[in-house]
């Protein structure tokens, strides 16, 4: 399986997709001058893991690419867990990623923020709950016909995401209160998370299998 | 013998379309070629075979596996070649050998250098930069470098040009030299086996017309030429496939020596080559 998830990172990470990559993080910090250090971090931390996720799913789609993968001595379900192990993994490199970036410019005396551990967990929380949704539509749908649903699936994602750390919206904000620091609630969470992710997959397992290449 | 691919009365239905009851075997060692005309269901099966696609009933074994439930371990034993290109186009050879080399235990970096050498093959060009036989030959490396015990392509030569053709089919043949690898590939371009094949199976609408040894083939069927006298309700049930002319008609027999001692000089047998049995199969008493 890891070398399932070894290729989808080495098919996204090729030349222009990584210069794509590094020019979106510029215009990113850019339109988001007036938002906070730490919450522009958070928010990259989020998008970076769909970004290359999204652009694995694409080449697959376009070069059709599944049935190779599929003709390789690995098992349906190998494929669809090293997509969700993909993903985690993925949040989990670049958020000790940028963690040790901001460390090794407070070094130097460049304190441009922190991020706080517990709001990157509730991120990554998000993005395993949103993934929950995503995948099996992928699975079932192929990426070009789940692509319209993903679009606005995360479209809305975000904006909901970034009301939750700006304030916006009161009772998710409300609720964030419990969740500021390790506690019980916030241990709760992300244990339901990690079943309802678990259950996706399954979900995905399902679909996929029953999905004539 | 030992049974590299063993597939018994395998069904798979689809709206317009079905593998009815699809039952045959290849030994170690030997060549089959899989024919029939397009849409006949070749792909389908070599899809079953790969478990790319669910079957309705049946059973698939390879190298007396279930394809299904020990797929890894069979597939590890198999090199497959495409009839078109899957890699990521946008990704140099040596890249995608990047990809695929991990998931192969036996997977030798010597025998993937030396075919690219020999098939003048440059790691540094992007798969979309190749033409479509340099991607077939690519694809034929990548196989053949994970000591696989059985190659399958599907449709591996179609869409190139004769020189292609005439290589890809060389390479084939300097292959099975190795008696423990087996080849079973599928072709609508019936001469590519006169060189290869030991055996061959032919499939029309989903159905075994026949799976036999190439030369079995060659002695129970023959190409029977006369007179339309000759043809009246009875003759009719000799002929597999019959083609009326303005001087008589050919048809197709799978009761040759039946037919010379019936006919005599009234008729003249000639040797059937592959492509008269497959046209006379498909195209049946209409003609």
């Amino acid at each position: 399986m890891i070398n399932l998830i070894k290729k989808d990172i080495l098919i996204s990470l090729t030349k222009w997709n990584t210069i794509t990559l590094i020019f979106l993080f510029i215009f990113y910090f850019i339109i988001l001058d007036g938002i906070s250090v730490e919450k522009r971090l958070i928010l990259l931390a989020t998008i970076v893991p769909f970004f290359i996720m999204q652009i694995s799913f694409s080449y697959d789609d376009r070069n059709k690419s599944i049935r190779m993968i599929r003709s390789l001595p690995v098992r349906s379900e190998e494929v669809i867990y090293s997509k969700y192990l993909g993903l985690v993994i993925n949040f989990a490199v670049i958020s000790l990623l940028l963690q040790l970036i901001l460390f090794i410019l407070s070094i130097f005396g460049l304190n441009i923020g922190i991020i706080s551990w517990h709001k990157l967990l509730l991120s990554g929380v998000f993005i395993m709950l949103v993934t929950s949704i995503s995948f099996p539509a992928y699975f079932k749908l192929s990426y070009s016909k789940s692509r319209i649903f993903n679009i606005l699936l995360y479209v809305f994602v975000f904006i909901i995401l970034n009301s939750f750390f700006s304030g916006d919206m009161d009772m998710l904000y409300s609720a964030t209160k419990y969740l500021d620091k390790v506690n019980i609630y916030l241990i709760l969470l992300v244990l339901v998370t990690i079943l309802i992710y678990f259950i996706s997959s399954i979900i995905s397992i399902n679909l996929y299998k029953t999905r004539d290449l | 013998m030992d049974k590299i691919l063993e597939i018994k009365n395998l069904k798979k239905d689809y709206k317009k379309f079905s593998i009815k009851n699809l039952s045959l075997t290849l030994d170690r060692g030997y060549v089959m070629g899989f024919i029939g005309p397009n849409g006949a269901g070749k792909s389908t099966t070599i899809k079953l075979i790969m478990n790319l696609i669910r079957k309705n009933s049946g059973e698939i074994k390879l190298f007396g596996l279930d394809n299904i439930k020990n797929e890894r371990e069979v597939k590890e034993r198999i090199g497959f070649v495409y009839d078109e290109n899957y890699y990521y186009e946008e990704l140099t050879i040596d890249k995608m050998k990047r990809i695929i080399a991990p998931f192969y235990k036996n997977w030798s970096e010597d025998t993937f250098t030396r075919y690219l050498k020999d098939f003048e093959l440059d790691k540094n060009q992007k798969i979309k930069k190749l033409s479509k036989g340099m991607k077939m030959k690519f694809s034929l490396a990548a196989a053949l470098s994970h000591k696989a015990e059985l190659i399958i392509m599907d449709e591996p030569t179609g869409g190139l040009d004769p020189v292609f053709r005439r290589e890809i089919i060389d390479i084939l043949y300097s292959l099975i030299q190795d008696e423990n690898k087996s080849i079973f590939f599928s072709t609508h371009i019936t001469t590519d086996l006169d060189k290869i094949a030991d055996y061959v199976t032919f499939i029309n609408k989903g159905e075994l017309v026949f799976s036999k040894e190439k030369d079995e083939i060659a002695e129970s069927y023959s190409l029977v030429k006369g007179g339309l006298e000759l043809l009246n309700s009875e003759s009719k049930n000799d002929f597999i496939g019959i083609k009326r002319n303005s001087f008589g008609f050919e048809a197709l027999t799978d009761k040759k020596q039946e037919l010379i001692k019936k006919y005599r000089d009234k008729a003249i047998f000639e040797k059937a080559s592959l492509e008269d049995i497959m046209f006379h199969t498909v195209k049946g008493e209409n003609l």
